[in-house]
């Protein structure tokens, strides 16, 4: 194959909390499927009523299973809790019947295979410092499991590297990328593709509500609704608003420190030659004016910032920023095989 | 059965029942009713010279009781001595281990062992590619970083250690390294994953649209790629040179 060639086969998949996304490349473009990632059970009597609203719906030994956007509007209706297959960007180990569903939502997301083992690249978090006992392993082989009998090859890849990877090219795939995404923050440093320093805090989206609504007497739901409706963190307009202000700031602080932290036990093993830009991405940074508040924060820590930055810019697509890069490595499997 | 336990407090004699000369401090044990009988003990008891009262022979002295845990001794516990029949003891446990040998064991303990040792090498085998993957990374970080030249083919000792302590890390179970900031949950081998098969059902009954979108620009994506397979002819004539340096 000459280079230049489109290639249309592999996919990349990004697993959030939130949003589960796949990634492929058309012969026009690229293009991302995404669904949310919760679902709600319902009683076997509500389908005819839910085929009349078309919503997205699983059929159950015992009754409907509502998934995507839909079980937040039905668990409105119904008064119930919405229930997430991942929590805290992992796979609870204790939800054998989200798997299930999981499994359901991801092979709509991926589609058929264009062949027998296509590659996918699918993302893992990394490590959480602050939380030890999160068990990723059992997090990455739940996924590999789904992808290959959705009939792929499955490759784990870091969430935070793929930013890099969708984001960097033209900074020679160096860089810091944060995705700020609902269950944790994942954090990759890399230098010419090669991961100098990868790891997550167990802090995100869902930390933020849960932090300024227990502050604030509120909802957990509410905040988040806050956050969609366009909170813009620079002019906060309500006792709520400055709430999540506050705690946006303190999970960026936490990060950064933490990068400074984790980056001076890895300092004499390798040395960065130039400085590198920062890339924010994520479901978190798309709240209005983030990428200012970023660097507002940033900024009063810059002089104790082990690493020097030449720029902090955000992803183009924050939400499918993950999946993009996934999307360039599973293109590079069929690159190397050609 | 309970009888009459004469105890003497002074020495004197008890003639009705044939009993003479008693000893300070010496005991006696007669039936209830020859004692309520006997004149002579009731004198006796009532000069002070002995004492009697009901009580069962076989009785004995209830073990002591630990105390509940609730208690608070305001002494410390003085640790009891160690007893010298220790090597009897020892003796008793060899007894009991040949006893189990009996029942054969040994080829219990050999199955056992197989079946461990047959999850646990794949693993093993996969930490160690992972930390060696990673060492090369870092090798290879600092030749494009640093621009030092590479370093000889093989490992040193130091890398090497490196190495084994990582996968020695991973290795072994969580929980005894808390003390160390960076200690994370080993991944791969600590603990034995069950992850299940067939989740994905082939037949559910489902109905699911997927939002999707697709962007008129594949420019990024295109750069990216294209940046990669720079990326890549640059280390290859990298690799080159040094390997004709080498040779």
């Amino acid at each position: 194959m000459s280079e230049g060639e489109i290639v249309m086969r592999g996919v990349g998949l990004d697993m959030g909390t939130m949003n589960i996304v796949a990634a492929r490349r058309t012969p026009k473009g690229v293009e991302t499927n995404r669904i949310r990632d919760a679902f709600l059970d319902l009683p076997a009597e509500h389908r005819k009523m839910l085929k009349l609203s078309g919503v997205n719906y699983v059929a159950t030994d015992d009754g409907l299973v509502i998934v995507g956007d839909a079980a937040y509007d039905m668990a409105n209706m119904f008064s119930r809790e919405v229930r997430r297959p991942l929590q805290s960007g992992l796979i609870s180990a204790g939800e054998i019947d989200a798997l299930e569903i999981l499994g359901i939502l991801v092979k709509h997301v991926l589609g058929k295979p264009a062949h027998e083992n296509e590659v996918c690249y699918f993302s893992v978090p990394a490590a959480p410092v602050d939380d030890p006992d999160r068990d990723v392993v059992y997090h990455r082989g739940i996924l590999e499991r789904i992808v290959t009998e959705c009939g792929f090859k499955a490759y784990p890849s870091n969430e935070a590297l793929a930013i890099i990877y969708s984001e960097c090219s033209k900074d020679g795939f160096s860089g810091i990328a944060f995705s700020f995404g609902s269950g944790m923050t994942n954090v990759a440093l890399a230098m010419g593709t090669i991961e100098g320093l990868s790891f997550s805090v167990a802090r995100g989206g869902d930390w933020i509500d849960h932090g300024a609504a227990k502050s604030t007497g509120s909802t957990q739901a509410r905040m988040c609704t806050l956050k969609e409706k366009g909170l813009n963190l620079l002019h906060p307009q309500s006792r709520d608003e400055e709430a999540l202000v506050v705690y946006y700031k303190t999970l960026i602080e936490y990060a950064i420190d933490n990068v400074a932290a984790e980056f001076n036990k890895i300092k004499g093993k390798f040395a960065l030659p130039k400085a590198i830009p920062i890339v924010v991405s994520g479901g978190t940074s798309k709240a209005g004016g983030f990428l200012e508040f970023f660097t507002k924060v940033f900024d009063e820590k810059r002089k104790k910032f082990p690493i020097e930055v030449s720029e902090i810019r955000a992803a183009k697509e924050p939400l499918d920023a993950v999946a993009r890069g996934l999307l360039v490595q599973a293109l590079q499997e069929y690159d190397d095989e050609d | 059965m309970i009888e009459a336990h004469i105890t003497c407090l002074n020495p004197c004699d008890i003639p009705d029942l044939g009993i003479k000369g008693l000893k300070r401090g010496e005991e006696r044990w007669i039936s209830i009713l020859i004692a309520q009988a006997s004149k002579d003990l009731t004198k006796e008891q009532a000069k002070g010279n002995l004492r009697w009262a009901r009580q069962s022979r076989r009785m004995e002295k209830a073990p002591k009781r630990p105390p509940p845990p609730f208690v608070t001794r305001s002494r410390p516990v003085v640790p009891e001595r160690v007893d010298p029949k220790i090597v009897e003891r020892v003796v008793e446990v060899e007894r009991v281990v040949e006893i189990r040998q009996e029942i054969d064991t040994e080829e219990l303990t050999r199955q056992m062992k197989a079946e461990l040792l047959a999850d646990l090498v794949p693993g093993l085998q996969s930490v160690i590619a992972q930390e060696m993957g990673k060492l090369m990374a870092a090798q290879k970080l600092q030749e494009a970083t640093q621009q030092v030249p590479a370093p000889a083919a093989g490992m040193d000792a130091d890398q090497l250690a490196s190495v084994m302590e990582s996968v020695m890390r991973r290795v072994m179970p969580a929980g005894g390294g808390a003390s160390s900031p960076g200690a994370r949950r080993p991944s791969g081998l600590a603990d034995p994953l069950f992850i299940p098969d067939k989740i994905v059902a082939k037949d559910a009954k489902a109905k699911i649209d997927i939002n999707s979108k697709e962007s008129g620009e594949t420019g990024d994506l295109d750069d990216a790629q294209e940046a990669l397979r720079a990326l890549k002819r640059q280390k290859r004539g990298r690799k080159n040179v040094n390997e004709e340096n080498e040779s």
